[in-house]
């Protein structure tokens, strides 16, 4: 009886979007010849006329819903993922969020925010409504009070009321969505212990719902019952804003991309050798000097309304102040304001000689004025940003810069010391170790969590002299390889991977310096690549399974970061650079698959259709026939 | 760059709040050659400027121009500054209508870039000075662009004594030179923005000429497909460049976007939707958008391989099999991608309905030069196909290469029949890839060089070339090795990287010299007559797109696109090293004007110009 009520109620709502559909322009809606339907789990392409009475022919996007035992979700959960096999069709605006439940104002205000972001979704996902903002779906009219009985019911509810991401927010969900026996109306239920959480099941929720160009209406599917929870903490997206400024509105897209791939990590290398666009209020000289113009900056108002945007997409701003490498201009101010060299080797000549890359400039470790200048800037970052976690950066620092001053060089004599390669080192651990009191003193929060890039001072001989594990996360760019790896979560860090031969998104192109084919991380980092990339695997291999599945019950392994340098990218290019590679990231660090990238292939595909309908410049993977032609374009 | 559009004491207020606002720095010339900033409290006399300004006329040699002009460049070291309401151009209003359309065209074209630059608004009075430029050509019988046209220019400008009037001169013999004079202008004026005006270099003397004809880059729109305004893109961006051959690979196997007249089922069925197919007026509409721009659309319908989707209604409309090996499984036994296709080519109703396609794309694009594609042949479809190992059993031809060859050959006379059947023009050149039908010991056996040019898409160094040429075709230089854009990326069928990785950086692209390449085979003076005699046509970059749409295209082929523009307007004896500022600046140019074009460097290297240098070789 049920199954009869519901064959009847889709073969109602069938005709009405079709009499819709009649209704409008006849440019948007010839009839096309093919239609898909699900066939071995791929959506395969059929003459409309041709479709066995045995099985629904429906539209590309809506075959996906629920073909594969993912359908399109990406990232797919990791606890129960159940689809149903029907469609339940209905407008945008007949979606009813009926409870909210926050614990707190703050969560409901996320929570508001959340709603709003979703139901844009619904809209995005017709194209046409994408390009000229003109609604699709049509009102006044007769047809339209009949779809309206198809409701689709949402009711969410939260925990606790945690408002603030950490590195210990739990970020499960639960997910049902249930046909009523009357046909007509679909009841959702979001469960969740965060905000967080309920947000990631809002994005899921999104993924089960699709345009429907043939009947212009939504479809959602009929059933759906999801349990998820990532396996990795920290899923996170580097990028750097120094080498090329990127226009904040490109900020928010980047924050945009992340929240539909479950991302929650934006670490923001704000500031370089090349230019400090940071807004410095303590010490404006830094940015006076060192941003590239007075256009290129980025004021507190700038960075609040960021960490605002990313909190209610589920995403945390941690910010790096990189040094004492990694600094130049901005700091040059020094001598004319009396504070002597607060930095060396700025922009020094030949830079081949004094850093990696041009220009030079190192943080000027005996100057007393730098520290307090160093304590200025954590002070104006954490009054922003976040108080848990900072990154300390501490990477590249060249021996040769240092000993190319006088001052630096006076000073070890003075103090007994040779000038070697041992004596730089620990010149440089101990300007770590002060410039780790420094920011703790800056900062509110008493257990505050240092990350610090691999380098000469994270190396057997040197780290436990320098970084406590109790105060640093260890980020990893060195080659997966790297026996460090294994030394360092042995020894109880907890490291974050962004080893360059996956997970740099800067390689494969030219030489920037000197010409050449391949900048030196090349070839380029494929999606394939990017997914294969797993954390625990490459600990495992080096040790056991064993390990690797005690280092993440310990947390030792909190995940992952790929890093979008930009010396060959600006706003112009970042997008294509980032998306859809970073959404194979997502899935490798929700989900930890252990099925390589094939198996996610048709759902890559499909999301990367997503990403673009909802407004980002993401890069083309394939032909658009793949797209209609599942399991195809195999090897 | 999305700031530059507002005048600066709009930005006073958008940053203020005490936070940072004037800038400490500002630019001076080093050695008439470099652009490096300088703190405005080290030049206690002034004399810096904004960093474009500098730009202009540092380098005394040529400024930022480009391309590159190939004849006399002088260029004064002042500027004058002006608002573009006292812009006037003039000079062509008695020209037939034609001509003089395409001159309006441009000019509008000139006074909206002057506007983006710097948008009206509030003007100070000292700097109401006017800019008159005076654009004629000699010749204005005709309104194509061929690739005869002759694009010279030569631009002069100078100052009235009391400063207030700058005057450009632009002479030209066609309407496509004077609208690269313009180009060459709007590259002499920049924004200035401490004082919110535009400064146009006050006196200068440019005589210049392409050195090849043929100057373009090729999309394909069948992998994947572009809507109308990405086409009108690429082509402004070819017009920056002063390149002037949009090559439209405008179908494939893929998908069948283009409308035939006459025709709706090649859509009905081929196109990837309804939403993806280009029209006969939007085609139309490209035609009319690239020519007051300087560039000619050379369409390809290529065949008889690359076809596929679009084509398989043959036996319902009872015309039988027009495509064979369509979606043949495994595809790598049958094409080199999925999905395969190949035209039937013992099918008679194959060649009318090429006719009518080619009828259909003649009523739109020029007459004179069309690309008949007819690349990658597959070899083992044909001689699995029982339909056509039929045919060649009757008609007795083997099923090795040379009777392959002979098959290729037949099929290639047959489409050019048609072309010229479907032309006005009976003296149509079909471009073809190079293919098994091209190779040495083959080509002059079935290619009339009068008839046909040759794309050559082998490896730089291929033995091929040099014969082709000798034997007197002429020839388009795209090299995958250095002129496929698509490179570098990861596989999109399995593992791995694209088979023509690693990716192509600018710096290779604007070191390949057609005319080196025949030279190095055999000498510079044969070189010099291949070039003068019009057998080195030129050269294209191609994007391919199975991995590339709408969202990533634009800095695939910017701004490496650009280096080939000068390697073939201008074909510079100095390698790349020389013109790294210039196409650093001409990158920040086209993204000022729209064209997402992919970063080079850091943006620091265009402040200190000398800065960003390699590091020396190993071992020395």
């Amino acid at each position: 009886m049920m199954f009869l009520v519901k064959l009847l109620s889709v073969f109602i709502s069938f005709t009405i979007c079709q009499q819709v559909a009649s209704k409008l322009p006849p440019s948007h809606f010839q009839k096309s010849p093919w239609t898909w339907v699900c066939r071995e789990r791929k959506c395969t392409k059929l003459d409309s006329t041709q479709v066995p009475p045995t099985e629904t022919g429906h539209p590309l996007n809506v075959c996906k819903l629920n073909c594969g035992e993912y359908g399109s979700l990406l990232p797919k959960p990791t606890i129960k993922t159940e689809i149903g096999a029907g469609f339940v069709p209905f407008y945008p605006n007949n979606v009813k969020f009926e409870k909210l439940e926050g614990p707190s104002p703050r969560t409901k205000r996320l929570l508001n925010a959340s709603v709003d972001i979703f139901k844009s979704y619904m809209l995005q996902s017709v194209s046409r409504y994408a390009e000229d903002g003109e609604d699709p779906f049509p009102e006044n009219s007769t047809e339209y009070d009949r779809l309206s009985k198809n409701i689709v019911k949402v009711s969410i509810a939260i925990a606790h009321p945690f408002d603030k991401l950490t590195l210990n927010t739990d970020e499960g969900y639960l997910l049902s969505v249930q046909q009523q026996e009357d046909g007509a109306t679909v009841i959702v239920t979001i469960q969740a212990n965060t905000y967080f959480g309920a947000r990631h099941a809002l994005e899921t929720l999104s993924q089960l719902i699709a345009y429907d160009d043939s009947k212009n209406c939504l479809q959602i599917v009929d059933r759906a019952l999801i349990q998820d929870k990532p396996i990795f903490r920290y899923r996170g997206i580097l990028l750097d804003t120094s080498r090329n400024f990127i226009p904040v509105p490109k900020l928010r897209r980047l924050i945009d991309g992340m929240s539909y791939s479950k991302l929650n990590m934006f670490h923001w290398h704000i500031t370089d050798t090349h230019s400090f666009p940071l807004y410095s209020k303590s010490v404006p000289q830094l940015t006076k000097y060192g941003a590239y113009s007075p256009k290129q900056i980025y004021t507190i108002e700038d960075i609040a309304g960021l960490i605002d945007y990313a909190t209610i997409r589920g995403v945390k701003i941690v910010a790096e102040f990189d040094a004492p490498a990694h600094v130049g201009n901005g700091w040059q101010f020094g001598p004319s304001a009396g504070k002597g060299e607060l930095a060396v080797c700025i922009n020094q000549e030949p830079w081949t000689e004094y850093c990696v890359e041009p220009p030079c400039g190192q943080l000027n470790p005996v100057n007393e004025e730098m520290y307090k200048i160093l304590s200025e800037v954590y002070k104006d970052m954490l009054d922003v940003f976040d108080n848990d976690v900072f990154h300390m950066g501490g990477d590249e620092v060249n021996v040769k810069c240092w000993n190319s001053s006088s001052t630096i060089t006076q000073y070890l004599t003075n103090h007994g010391k040779d000038l070697s390669q041992e004596s730089f080192v620990e010149l440089w651990g101990q300007f770590q170790i002060r410039a780790l009191k420094l920011l703790k003193a800056r900062s509110k929060d008493a257990n505050m969590t240092a990350i610090m890039w691999t380098s000469d001072l994270t190396t057997k001989e040197h780290i436990k002299q320098y970084l406590d594990k109790k105060d640093y996360i260890i980020q990893i760019w060195s080659e997966g390889r790297d026996p460090i790896i294994p030394y360092l979560i042995n020894e109880g860090y907890r490291v974050i991977f962004s080893n360059y031969d996956a997970w740099y998104f800067d390689c494969g192109y030219g030489g920037w310096v000197g010409g050449g084919p391949n900048n030196w991380c090349s070839p380029y980092k494929g999606w394939q690549q990017v997914y294969g990339n797993s954390p625990i695997d490459i600990y495992a291999n080096a040790t056991s399974q064993a390990d690797a599945n005690q280092a993440m019950k310990q947390g030792l392994i909190l995940g992952g970061e790929v890093a979008m340098w930009t010396e060959q990218a600006d706003g112009s290019s970042i997008e294509s650079k980032i998306w859809p590679r970073a959404a194979a990231l997502g899935e490798r660090l929700w989900s930890n698959p252990t099925t390589d990238w094939s198996a996610a292939e048709i759902r890559m595909v499909a999301n990367r259709q997503r990403l673009v309908d909802r407004g980002l410049d993401a890069d083309q993977l394939q032909p658009e026939w793949c797209r209609q032609n599942e399991g195809l374009c195999h090897a | 760059m999305y700031h530059s559009q507002f005048p600066i004491f709009l930005l006073l207020v958008v940053v203020g709040g005490g936070q940072a606002q004037t800038s400490v720095w500002t630019y001076t010339c080093l050695n008439e050659k470099h652009c490096q900033r300088v703190a405005v409290a080290d030049l206690p006399g002034g004399g810096g400027v904004p960093l474009d300004v500098c730009k202009l006329n540092c380098n005394k040699a040529h400024g930022s121009l480009f391309p590159l002009p190939t004849g006399q460049v002088t260029l004064g070291p002042n500027t004058t500054p002006f608002y573009p309401g006292y812009v006037t151009l003039s000079g062509y209003d008695a020209y037939p209508i034609a001509v003089r359309e395409l001159f309006r065209a441009a000019a509008g074209i000139f006074t909206g870039h002057l506007n983006k630059m710097r948008p009206p608004g509030g003007e100070n009075p000292i700097y109401w000075n006017r800019v008159d430029i005076r654009a004629t050509a000699s010749d204005n019988s005709t309104s194509m662009l061929t690739l005869g046209t002759d694009e010279s220019y030569t631009l002069a400008l100078t100052v009235s004594a009391d400063g207030k009037t700058v005057t450009a001169d632009i002479s030209a013999v066609t309407f496509f030179g004077a609208r690269h004079g313009l180009e060459t202008l709007s590259q002499l004026i920049a924004y200035d923005e401490d004082l919110d005006v535009l400064q146009i270099v006050n006196t200068a003397n440019i005589v210049d000429k392409p050195v090849y004809l043929y100057r373009g880059l090729g999309l394909d729109t069948s992998r994947n497909f572009f809507s109308l305004d990405s086409i009108k893109k690429v082509i402004d961006g070819l017009s920056y460049n002063k390149m002037n051959i949009f090559h439209w690979l405008i179908s494939n196997s893929q998908s069948f976007p283009m409308e035939v007249a006459g025709r709706p089922q090649f859509t009905a069925y081929g196109a990837y939707s309804k939403n993806k197919i280009y029209s006969l007026a939007n085609m139309r509409e490209i035609v009319a958008y690239a020519k007051p721009r300087g560039v000619k659309i050379v369409p390809e319908f290529n065949g008889p391989s690359h076809a596929g989707f679009g084509w398989e209604w043959g036996p319902s409309a009872g015309m039988g099999n027009l495509v064979v090996c369509l979606n043949a499984d495994p595809w790598y036994d049958y094409c080199l991608e999925p999905p395969c296709g190949q035209l039937n080519i013992v099918n008679n109703y194959v060649y009318e309905l090429l006719g009518e396609i080619y009828t259909s794309m003649l009523g739109i694009f020029d007459n004179d030069l069309f690309h008949m594609g007819g690349d990658e042949v597959h070899m083992n479809c044909y001689n699995t196909t029982k339909e056509i190992t039929d045919w060649m059993a009757e008609n007795g031809t083997s099923t090795d290469m040379d009777g392959f060859v002979s098959l290729l050959g037949s099929f290639t006379s047959k489409a050019h029949d048609k072309l010229v059947a479907a032309s006005s023009n009976k003296d149509i050149t079909g471009i073809l890839w190079t293919s098994e039908l091209t190779h040495r010991e083959y080509i002059s056996q079935y290619l009339d060089p009068t008839k046909y040019a040759i794309q050559i898409w082998t490896e730089t160094f291929h033995a091929d070339t040099p014969a082709m040429i000798n034997d007197g075709y002429r020839v388009i230089f795209s090299n995958y090795d250095a002129l496929y854009l698509d490179c570098g990326l990861s596989a999109w069928v399995g593992t791995g990287h694209t088979w023509c990785s690693p990716y192509k950086e600018w710096q290779l692209i604007y070191d390949h010299s057609p005319h080196f390449i025949y030279a190095n085979a055999t000498n510079s003076t044969a070189a010099d007559e291949a070039l003068a005699d019009g057998r080195l046509l030129g050269g294209e970059a191609v994007l391919w797109v199975e991995q590339a749409d709408d969202q990533a295209y634009e800095s695939r082929l910017w701004p490496r696109g650009a280096a080939l523009g000068e390697r073939l307007w201008s074909d510079p004896m100095t390698g790349w090293a020389d013109a790294e500022h210039r196409m650093v600046t001409n990158r920040g140019r086209m993204v000022a004007r729209g064209i997402r074009a992919d970063q080079m460097q850091p943006e620091y290297c265009s402040m200190y110009q000398n800065k960003c240098y390699g590091p020396p070789p190993p071992g020395k």
